[in-house]
């Protein structure tokens, strides 16, 4: 039976890389069956859903940046300036 | 002919845009690869490439857009070289990301699971937004590149595995391993702190 068990549920590092997987693309239908019974166990995992989720959105936010402003060396200005006019 | 007649005021126009998005280019290059140098660099490619693509550039867009989108495939050129001289790195991340699992590969408990709180305005804090990048900054160059291929460029998983020489499955495993990692840089750095 632990056998049976253990071949019909996913550890968490199978279930969190589905839970990757799922979010780009689509999972067969047993891995979908496999990772929604183990996310109803799993807190851990469930809550890994949601970070998952969270993580993504601060990448999005990240690439595209509101990013703090810096300002081009001028010196570096005027190389390229310089090799453009050549 | 028509080349020649264009060729100053080609010359004339990018040197207007050094001025008028330098250091808008500059800023999001150093802050997409945390160096300085690299930033300078990147940032001059950029205005050689749009000089010599100046024919491409048909107004279409505007200059900024043109500009930041060479200088998105500048950056992922950049990780590019720098993974391809990586391999260690990856290895022992690889090992430290496996770490967070007992052999089974169950959740090793670390105490942190609880500081993730639901933080409404998580992402408009500027301070979370800089621990994010020290994160994404700290994971091995490959993990790196197929994260901001994924979103700076926004290609898809079938483009980036071409890109990258990877099969669909290692490409899952790159992300998810660069996940777990930013999860956990999250915690130690963020959640745990505050």
């Amino acid at each position: 039976m632990e056998k049976l068990m253990s071949r019909m549920l996913l550890s968490c590092k199978e279930a969190t890389f589905l839970v990757e997987k799922q979010m780009e693309s689509s999972l067969t239908f047993m891995e979908k069956f496999r990772l929604s019974i183990h996310l109803k166990l799993c807190k851990v995992c469930s809550a890994y859903q949601h970070q998952s989720e969270t993580i993504n959105n601060a990448l999005k936010k990240w690439t595209e940046g509101s990013v703090l402003s810096k300002e081009l060396p001028s010196k570096v200005k005027s190389e390229i300036i310089k090799e453009i006019n050549r | 002919m028509k080349e020649r007649s264009d060729y100053p005021s080609k010359k004339k126009t990018i040197s207007e845009w050094v001025h008028v998005y330098g250091d808008y280019l500059y800023s999001w290059a150093y802050h997409k690869t945390s160096c300085n140098e690299t930033a300078e660099d990147l940032v001059q490619e950029v205005y050689f490439a749009a000089f010599k693509n100046y024919d491409k550039f048909e107004g279409r867009s505007s200059p900024k857009t043109w500009l930041l989108k060479i200088l998105n495939n500048k950056i992922i050129d950049h990780y590019r070289k720098l993974s391809n001289n990586e391999g260690k790195q990856e290895d022992a991340t690889s090992q430290f990301t496996d770490s967070f699992f007992n052999p089974i590969g169950n959740w090793k408990a670390n105490g942190l699971e609880e500081a993730w709180v639901a933080e409404e305005h998580l992402l408009d804090n500027e301070a979370f937004n800089e621990v994010m990048e020290i994160c994404m900054n700290d994971l091995p160059a490959k993990w790196r590149l197929a994260i901001l291929s994924k979103f700076l460029l926004e290609k898809e998983a079938v483009a980036i595995c071409q890109d990258l020489d990877l099969t669909t499955s290692n490409y899952w495993q790159v992300i998810h391993r660069a996940k777990l990692l930013l999860k956990k840089c999250l915690e130690v750095n963020w959640f745990a702190k505050n």
